[in-house]
């Protein structure tokens, strides 16, 4: 009977070591992508550079529009609902204070980084899962091009830097956003907010912000980046591969934004 | 010594896809100079030879060795006078054309970076394609284009082996006479083994200096002097 036992835990811990196995195996490809960033073959940078930049264009520019809506339509939505009830709590002196935390730290750096999965992460796992399948990974691998420099390193830095900068954007605009609302509503004193949002506003903020958007740009890129190249010859693997890839960003992104702010909470 | 080694040489290469066994002891020699055919009927193997010999496949058990190295291990230090061309063309999509073919010039510095351009166009001209084809990306080529520009990008790498995989009449090459035009192209810049798969028996009899067939789970050299229907018969497991 405790034979029996101890195989049913056996059988289960391999069960969920191999559900998670992805985990090391993202982060493993992450730093080899990095030490290929770092020391790498030089003649492939020039490359590298080209690619990177079309990945900055797709994840970073041309998700402008959908980050300038949003990021509108949250600062007006939190600033009209959060000044008429806050005071009624008797909390209008932190109002101020716990906009910044929630818009500056939780909320931009969270939602630039769900944008960049949905919009970025699926795409370059089906991007390298098309190419895995159709042999182009194969094919350079016959030249003795590093699919790791060619393929991966550009995504890393282009995701990284685009949503860095998407986030530091999306917090701006829905500051300003807010601010837009509080000073054109009629039953808001606006001017009194704005100087109070700036004064709660410090350099720590954008830091977290910062720091927060580019551990999300270098997960996504990496759960990406893996799980794409994860895909066999077949092609039906393509659209599992891009479910998989948001669920697990999403995973990873909301556990390490609750880390980081616990880290620095602590 | 070094040119008594051959380009492309499988000792007993045994090689499974799965359940599936392609190779059993499986043995071939290609000397430099040479183009050999690999023909057999669907499935049974030919593309699996293009696959061991460029490193993408790995035998179970026996020896791979191209142009003196194991393809699995020390590729890079063959890089530049290998060429593959591969059955799916395998073209980057992201890329154009000319940044296709430009790729392994740029990454492994195999002509200055002046010269890359005017090598570019030169293979897309023995490749058989257009030149207003180099910033198209591969998705708005037609298929044969797609395969001509694979080819350029064989070309321009594989000075001493060139592996073609799948070649078909009037797809990469318009006719015969422009197979051996760039057949003569290859000896003339360089002496180099061409291994070619097809289905088509009539065209390896026309273009290589031997043919190979894919039987029963080996690599066994025809008779090229026996009549054409038996050859097809041998190679392809049809009746005569």
């Amino acid at each position: 009977m405790p034979g029996v036992l101890t195989d049913r835990v056996d059988r289960l811990g391999r069960w969920a070591l191999g559900r998670v196995a992805w985990l090391p195996a993202s982060a493993g490809l992450l730093l080899a992508a990095l030490v290929d960033l770092g020391w790498g073959h030089v003649p492939a940078r020039r490359v590298m550079l080209r690619q990177a930049r079309r990945q900055v264009l797709f994840t970073g520019v041309q998700a402008l529009p959908m980050v300038t809506t949003i990021s509108v339509m949250l600062g007006c939505t939190l600033i009209l609902e959060s000044l008429p009830t806050v005071p009624r709590v008797g909390a209008e002196t932190m109002l101020s204070t716990i906009w910044v935390h929630v818009v500056v730290r939780e909320i931009g750096p969270l939602l630039a980084g769900l944008i960049v999965t949905g919009r970025t992460g699926g795409a370059v796992a089906a991007d390298l899962g098309c190419m895995k399948a159709g042999g182009e990974v194969e094919a350079l691998r016959a030249m003795a091009i590093d699919p790791v420099a060619l393929l991966v390193v550009p995504r890393v830095v282009g995701i990284t830097a685009a949503t860095v900068a998407l986030t530091v954007y999306l917090v701006l605009l829905t500051m300003l956003a807010g601010i837009a609302a509080a000073l054109v509503a009629p039953w808001i004193t606006g001017d009194v907010l704005v100087y109070s949002l700036l004064n709660a506003l410090d350099l720590t903020d954008l830091a977290i912000a910062l720091l927060k958007g580019l551990t999300f740009g270098l997960v996504i890129s990496a759960i990406a980046c893996h799980r794409g190249l994860e895909v066999s010859r077949a092609i039906t693997e393509v659209p599992v591969a891009v479910g998989a890839t948001v669920v697990r960003c999403i995973i990873v992104i909301v556990f390490v934004n609750a880390l980081l702010t616990l880290l620095w909470l602590v | 010594m070094s040119g008594a080694r051959p380009a492309l040489s499988f000792d007993r290469v045994t090689l499974d896809l799965g359940p599936q066994a392609v190779f059993r002891q499986a043995s071939l020699t290609v000397a430099t100079g040479e183009t050999v055919a690999v023909v057999g009927a669907v499935g049974k193997g030919k593309s699996s030879v293009i696959r061991l010999a460029c490193g993408a496949a790995a035998a179970a058990s026996g020896t791979v060795q191209v142009l003196g190295i194991d393809p699995r291990e020390q590729l890079e230090s063959v890089a530049g006078r290998l060429g593959v061309l591969f059955q799916a063309h395998a073209l980057l999509a992201t890329m154009t054309v000319r940044e296709n073919l430009a790729l392994p010039l740029t990454y492994h510095q195999l002509v200055p970076p002046d010269r890359v351009d005017a090598a570019v166009t030169d293979a897309l001209g023995v490749a058989g394609l257009d030149p207003s084809e180099l910033d198209n990306r591969p998705a708005v080529l037609s298929g044969g284009e797609r395969r001509r520009a694979a080819l350029a990008r064989a070309w321009l790498t594989g000075w001493e082996l060139l592996l073609l995989d799948d070649l078909l009449r009037g797809r990469e090459f318009d006719d015969v006479a422009a197979f051996r035009a760039f057949q003569a192209r290859a000896q003339a810049r360089c002496p180099a083994a061409i291994v070619l798969t097809t289905q088509d028996v009539t065209l390896a009899a026309e273009i290589a200096d031997r043919i190979v067939a894919v039987v029963d789970h080996e690599l066994v050299e025809l008779d090229r002097t026996l009549p054409l229907g038996e050859l097809s018969a041998m190679a392809l497991g049809i009746p005569a």
